[in-house]
């Protein structure tokens, strides 16, 4: 009986996973709920099939099918598409970080009246903001835009502690070119082969 | 001797009356409209004419109600407006005298003086007939036209509610409102010194009066700020702007307060301001608008107030000679429905600001004018004396006058910026 609780509150938690992160692979959902080899992993995530679509993207992503949606009160549906990366990339330093609780995706950041900016996730910890930006398609000018609207906010003062930011990019001179663009401001970029 | 003179008086005119009245030229215009129908030729093909139904006297104008014979359409009587209108004041008939013009006389008086100013009464007299249909053909003959001059009072104040705007008279001295919570922008359209800047005086002071806490501005007057100057301290006006390059700055920060509206409303899923509770409403008022028409950014600004601004409370006043396609965008154009003209020259003028004929043939009258909402009316539009504004106005004036937007503002402005606190607004978006 035991064996069975402990199966459902796994299986809960890792729908719920999927709720708050929307794509996750099957490795960032090995690391996340210590589901073991990638063989045991891999049977965990096919018996749950009912609640769970994926597709191969090097290796399996899964997201929550209508079922799981309804099992854990998703409301936004996701489909199998390019742009599941940018998530994946958004997941990975979610792991790195060690899941922390202040974590969210997409948040606007904004003075009214002057600057409006939506980071793609953040988090807090010790008082101080980390936002976290990911790169994957992005044109560079469009990162240019973006770095040049968090220093405006820096500039008026809206933070108590310089906020960190924390960059995921695909290429090393991708990683070059950022890391110019955001000289100035407390930063750490990381590359995809970090993770992968 | 005294007696006979009166009495022959008397018998004499009175003789002439029926003489008058017997030529068809006397007081019954009922004769008379049925008179000209027949020989305008609006007769069926059997020979039957118009049968008069009802009359009756109303406040400023008398009603005669017809029955049209089969094969006759009011249309036909519309067309002929002209026709019954000169008809009726025929300068034969000047002496339009009635029995109960007679029945006022003073007997006992000045017996030629009084007679004298009866007919005089009449001369000035100059009616004004109107048609209507509704299984019934009804003429309306007013004894009067419009004013020449239609003074505004503090009465008018009492006479409208919250919204309104008392934008005319009408014939029979029907008062016409305008309710800008109703029909959010307007086009003023029309000749130069034909009251455009009155009207918009007179809208601007009215809601002053009416909405002082909640009502706010940005004047845009592009003959340099003269109109609008005596209004730069009122507090409820933000801005005066004077050339295109304030005009642009206003136009701005009108933009700005539009998209946090609008925001407001979309986060708490309200449709507009009114059901959102919100009381304030902005007016966007401009004068001689075609002077920033070949400014991309301002047009770009003002097509997006015209568009999204109603459901903001933001209300467009958009006065110009002649809104043509090169002064007014066609956006900005279909999303002001009510329009206000004065006198024009041409049809083709009235077509651009009516999208209708009618103001080439309005007389030559400072403030008359077409007001049209859902349907023309001419009105005579209030005249506003700028001795009558300031009065108005003065409770509401700064006393520590605004500093003009200028550079000298500007440079202030950015300073204050820097050092000001901000707050940071963190919110979910949608993908959150």
């Amino acid at each position: 009986m035991n064996k069975v609780i402990q199966k459902e509150q796994r299986e809960e938690n890792i729908l719920l996973s999927l709720k708050k992160l929307h794509y996750l692979s099957r490795s960032q959902l090995q690391a996340l709920h210590d589901l073991g080899s990638t063989r045991n992993a891999q049977r965990i995530l096919q018996d749950m099939s009912p609640y769970l679509s994926s597709f191969r993207d090097g290796e399996n992503v899964y997201y929550l099918n209508k079922e799981g949606r309804e099992r854990v009160n998703a409301k936004k549906a996701f489909k199998k598409t390019t742009q599941a990366r940018h998530y994946l990339m958004r997941n990975s330093l979610y792991i790195a970080f060690g899941s922390p609780a202040t974590w969210k995706n997409e948040v606007k950041l904004e003075v009214s009246g002057n600057v409006k900016v939506i980071a793609d996730a953040i988090f807090t910890r010790n008082n101080q903001y980390h936002i976290i930006e990911v790169d994957h398609t992005q044109k560079m000018s469009k990162n240019r835009g973006k770095i040049e609207r968090y220093k405006q906010l820096i500039e008026l003062g809206v933070f108590q502690k310089h906020p960190i930011f924390t960059w995921i990019t695909t290429t090393a001179y991708r990683e070059k070119q950022l890391s110019k663009l955001l000289d100035g401001m407390e930063h750490q970029i990381f590359t995809i082969a970090d993770f992968h | 001797m005294f007696v006979e003179i009166l009495s022959s008086a008397a018998m004499g005119s009175l003789l002439g009356y029926t003489y008058i009245y017997q030529a068809g030229l006397g007081g019954n215009d009922k004769k008379k409209i049925e008179n000209i129908a027949k020989n305008c030729g609006l007769v069926a093909k059997d020979g039957k004419t118009i049968r008069i139904h009802r009359r009756s006297k109303k406040d400023g104008y008398t009603e005669y109600v017809f029955q049209i014979p089969q094969g006759l359409s009011a249309k036909e009587f519309r067309n002929k407006l002209d026709h019954f209108q000169d008809g009726l004041n025929i300068k034969k008939s000047v002496l339009d005298l009635a029995l109960s013009d007679f029945k006022e006389v003073n007997w006992r008086g000045d017996l030629l003086s009084e007679i004298r100013a009866v007919i005089e009464k009449r001369q000035k007299l100059r009616k004004t007939v109107e048609v209507e249909f509704d299984g019934m053909l009804k003429f309306r003959v007013y004894n009067e036209g419009l004013p020449e001059l239609f003074e505004y009072t503090e009465e008018l104040f009492d006479k409208v509610k919250t919204w309104e705007i008392p934008i005319g008279v009408a014939l029979g001295g029907r008062l016409i409102k305008h309710d800008f919570d109703k029909l959010a922008h307007m086009i003023i359209g029309g000749t130069t010194d034909f009251g455009k800047s009155n009207a918009l005086k007179v809208i601007i002071t009215t809601l002053i009066h009416k909405q002082p806490k909640h009502v706010s501005f940005s004047l845009i007057d592009l003959k340099g700020g003269l109109s609008f100057s005596r209004y730069k301290n009122v507090k409820q006006v933000d801005r005066v702007a004077k050339n295109s390059k304030e005009a642009l700055e206003a136009l701005e920060a009108v933009q700005l307060r539009l998209n946090k509206t609008m925001e407001y409303l979309e986060a708490n899923g309200y449709e507009d301001v009114k059901e959102a509770g919100i009381k304030d409403r902005h007016f966007i008022v401009i004068d001689e608008a075609a002077d920033i028409a070949d400014n991309d950014k301002c047009q770009e600004i003002l097509k997006d107030i015209a568009r999204r601004g109603r459901a903001a409370g933001f209300r467009l006043l958009y006065a110009t000679q002649y809104p043509t396609r090169e002064t007014v965008s066609s956006q900005v154009k279909r999303n002001c429905i009510t329009r206000l003209c004065f006198v024009l020259d041409t049809e083709i003028a009235s077509r651009a600001v009516l999208d209708e004929g009618g103001a080439e043939e309005l007389p030559l009258i400072q403030g008359r004018a077409i007001y049209k909402a859902h349907k023309k009316t001419v009105i005579q539009t209030p005249y506003i004396e700028n001795k009558f504004i300031e009065k108005t106005i003065q409770p509401h004036v700064n006393i520590r006058a605004k500093r003009e937007s200028g550079k000298r503002h500007e440079q202030g402005h950015t300073k204050g910026t820097t050092r000001r606190k901000h707050t940071l607004i963190v919110e979910e978006t949608a993908l959150s």
